[in-house]
């Protein structure tokens, strides 16, 4: 009994010292400490649900708490967590089976806005790391084929769109640093690939890496790391890319609510703020506009996501205009305000998960 | 809200505690009311409603027996009202549910037929009456066993809602049990009902359904739904202990059992209870020969499966339970008991096997293809990548449910608080607070 109680008066301490500091944190009551601008919770299962959320990241040492579940999981045995596979030293996401109906959109969509437009397009899917790296996914792990998949796509794409086939590139090259190892991204290494196969495909001779210069910028842990915070994986290497050759100066507007101009394909300054990803053209907004500053022929228009934010630096050196269409952030009155017949070409570039789960492609439609 | 998050845990339980402490002794009950009220209207304002009017309803009825006791006919009216309402009520709720998709509203099996069991015993004069409509609500609606039971007789818990016995040492235990039960859903329920979703996904099919993938299924399953039922019992019992009630233990290692009677006594064993009480022994029980016992025995049993949820597999599943228990009283439960332990306990688990198949699968025909699976030794079908690889990531909990499935632990800790009482206390004090630990970590 002595024992219990002991337990009991210890355990008491624990509870009522979390609920104290969580109320210190200001974060006890969630509804009441909203940010500005969060809209209150309608329901009680909202308010419950909100309030849930702030605690579980108002408890003390909550990030080590977690941290410490998932590495005893993995000592376990666990090398897949939170559909997260962790193979040693990178994390890589389970991509899970397409939904049918969700990729049918997402096609007749583009199929349709290419018809009304008019203009050479091309088509570009992106496998993700699940894909690529498959000798480092744990044995047995039962991954989504996504090669088959973008096969299916493209043959549905055939006569239509010209398509790119970046799977086979990345896939020869699987045992380079061409993926992140804690972000469902595609690094430098791997977006030059990209950017050599769709030039190639698209009638354009790509420039060679050395006409690029190598900037490291440093080490940091990206997103998926934040859902699986692993000790045995490696941070990763932030580095960028920009044009050694001379003679190309680029400036790139970001039109989203306050319009933002940078005059450098690699905003630094914006690794100082904590979003290292968004040293690349300043990361992703509604419309991503980045122009040459001195004279080149053609324009192109992306509609693309996160995963071209590594392709779209090369890519931009052999054009006048490169515009990049977010469609999951660009509000109808915005899609309607632009003139996408002035462009000489049209590139649909997405990551295979965002094609297959998203119906953001398929919003071109609304055009 | 459910008990396993952390707003239970860091918000109403805290809170809880210290309204109801600071509460003088009187009006304690009052403070615990609310505290069910407040936690029921977390769970959805339609919830507190339909429980608000059904315990309503019956405490009316009760009140009808008891002011007209000599008129049978009222009397009468009032039981039937009652029973008619609360088998009407679940019937609509389960049928709604199947159809519609709808989910059931929480605990609506706890209070009604707790609160129909306290209309039959005071009809039989088994009961006495609850003039207080605070004590009667509580009794019925106390938020620590609104999910899953315990089913408790109101003569049990009569005496502690009229004199509360505050003391360290109860408050002491209920803290123990609560986190005990926590860490119970949240490192093992859980990972098990995950374990068995995934195995699920592999087993749906024949092409990818193996002999391992059928064991593992089974295999956690049955731990799964221990292990979350008792898990809601622990944390019932200890907020009981906390609250100043004593509730009765529901689940007692029921895969330590050497025959399905037994098994059955052990597993959710206020409604079996209850289920006695309240369908077999009033329709004659074993009083009027074989077939009489068969045919209750039967009816009990597959009103237990069907507790679970309202389904043709869950109904047979009751039914199967049954036959092995007739089996045992009728054929060969002599023999049974003659014979070593272990053959009794390998014949329970042979049972429980071919019983469990029937929750396993949506359908009777599903079931039957689990069962042949799992004596389908084809090479070829033995085993494959995915269930391999869904082993190799859960093997650890399977284990340890598997291990403490079995009255293992407390047997250990009864032979160290003999050997080593200081070491015991000391080893105790350390798992307990670990659980909490442990808890947090993985609801966060």
């Amino acid at each position: 009994m002595v024992s219990k109680r002991i337990s009991a008066v210890m355990m008491l301490l624990i509870l009522i010292t979390l609920s104290v500091s969580c109320v210190v944190r200001g974060n006890l009551l969630g509804i009441a400490f909203l940010p500005q601008g969060e809209a209150a919770p309608s329901s009680i299962d909202g308010l419950l649900a909100t309030t849930e959320g702030y605690l579980k990241k108002a408890v003390p040492l909550a990030r080590t708490l977690k941290a410490a579940k998932i590495n005893l999981r993995y000592l376990l045995g666990e090398r897949e967590q939170d559909n997260v596979f962790i193979t040693g030293s990178r994390l890589i996401e389970n991509v899970q089976p397409p939904n049918s109906k969700t990729v049918q959109k997402n096609m007749d969509a583009i199929l349709d806005f290419t018809d009304r437009l008019g203009r050479p397009s091309y088509a570009m899917l992106i496998p993700t790391a699940s894909a690529v790296l498959q000798s480092e996914i744990p044995k047995f792990a039962d991954i989504y084929n996504q090669k088959r998949f973008i096969e299916n796509v493209y043959n549905n794409f055939a006569g239509k769109l010209s398509c790119v086939d970046v799977y086979s590139t990345l896939f020869e090259h699987s045992d380079q640093y061409i993926y992140y190892n804690t972000e469902s991204l595609l690094t430098p290494q791997g977006g030059y690939l990209v950017y050599d196969m769709l030039t190639r495909r698209m009638g354009n001779a790509p420039l060679s890496l050395d006409r690029f210069e190598i900037k490291y910028l440093g080490e940091y842990y990206g997103e998926l790391y934040d859902r699986v915070e692993c000790k045995n994986v490696d941070p990763d290497v932030l580095s960028i890319y920009p044009y050694s050759g001379g003679g190309k100066e680029f400036t790139v507007t970001h039109y989203s609510e306050k319009t933002r101009r940078y005059e450098t394909l690699y905003p630094e300054h914006l690794l100082a703020l904590g979003r290292p990803m968004d040293v690349f053209l300043g990361g992703l907004s509604p419309v991503v506009d980045i122009r040459q500053k001195q004279r080149a022929q053609k324009s192109l228009l992306v509609f693309g996501d996160k995963q071209m934010l590594s392709v779209l630096p090369f890519l931009a050196c052999g054009y006048q205009q490169v515009t990049l269409i977010d469609l999951g952030q660009i509000t109808p009155q915005q899609l309607s305000e632009q003139d996408f017949g002035s462009y000489d070409e049209v590139l649909f570039a997405y990551s295979t998960d965002t094609f297959m789960h998203s119906d953001t492609p398929a919003r071109v439609g609304l055009y | 809200m459910t008990f396993f998050s952390m707003t239970f845990l860091l918000v109403f339980l805290p809170a809880g505690l210290l309204l109801y402490y600071g509460t003088p002794n009187r009006f304690k009950n009052y403070t615990l009311l609310g505290l069910s009220l407040l936690f029921y209207a977390a769970l959805g304002p339609l919830e507190l409603l339909v429980m608000a009017a059904s315990v309503v309803f019956d405490y009316m009825m009760a009140s009808l027996i008891r002011y007209h006791q000599g008129n049978s006919r009222v009397t009468r009216t009032a039981l039937f009202l009652s029973v008619l309402k609360s088998v009407s009520l679940i019937l609509f709720c389960m049928v709604r549910s199947q159809l519609e998709g709808y989910s059931m509203p929480v605990g609506i099996l706890v209070y009604t037929l707790s609160a129909t069991g306290y209309v039959v015993d005071l009809y039989r004069g088994e009961a006495p009456y609850e003039r207080s409509l605070c004590n009667f609500l509580l009794y019925n609606c106390f938020f620590g066993k609104i999910f899953v039971g315990p089913y408790v007789k109101y003569s049990l818990i009569r005496p502690q809602l009229r004199k509360k016995q505050l003391s360290l040492s109860s408050i002491s235990t209920g803290l123990v049990l609560l986190i005990q039960g926590i860490a119970k859903k949240v490192v093992l329920a859980d990972n098990l009902l995950l374990t068995y979703r995934k195995v699920a996904q592999v087993d749906a099919s024949r092409a990818s359904a193996t002999t391992l993938s059928s064991w593992l299924l089974l295999l956690s399953l049955v731990l799964g739904i221990y292990f979350t039922l008792s898990a809601y019992c622990d944390v019932a019992r200890g907020l009981g202990q906390i609250f100043c009630f004593k509730l009765p233990r529901n689940f007692s290692y029921p895969l330590h059992s050497s025959s399905v009677r037994e098994f059955v006594n052990h597993f959710n064993t206020t409604l079996v209870e209850y289920l006695r009480r309240y369908v077999y022994r009033p329709l004659g029980g074993g009083r009027y020969g074989v077939v009489s016992d068969c045919f209750n025995t039967l009816l009990y049993m597959l009103l237990f499966g069907v507790w679970f949820s309202f389904s043709p597999n869950l109904l047979l599943f009751g039914g199967v339970l049954a036959l092995f228990m007739l089996g045992e009283r009728y054929l060969y439960g002599r023999l049974l008991r003659r014979l070593p332990a272990v053959f009794g306990r390998v014949y329970t688990y042979a049972a429980l096997l071919v019983s469990f198949c029937l929750p396993a699968k949506g359908t009777p025909a599903g079931s039957w293809q689990l069962l042949k699976n799992l004596f389908s030794f084809h090479q070829e079908r033995l085993v494959n990548d995915k269930i391999v690889y869904i082993l190799s990531q859960s093997y650890w909990v399977l284990l340890l449910g598997l291990v403490l499935s079995f009255a293992l632990l407390p047997k250990l800790s009864a032979l160290l608080k003999r050997r080593a009482p200081a070491a015991a206390n000391i080893l105790s004090v350390f798992f307990n607070v670990g659980l909490l630990v442990v808890s947090v970590m993985f609801i966060i």
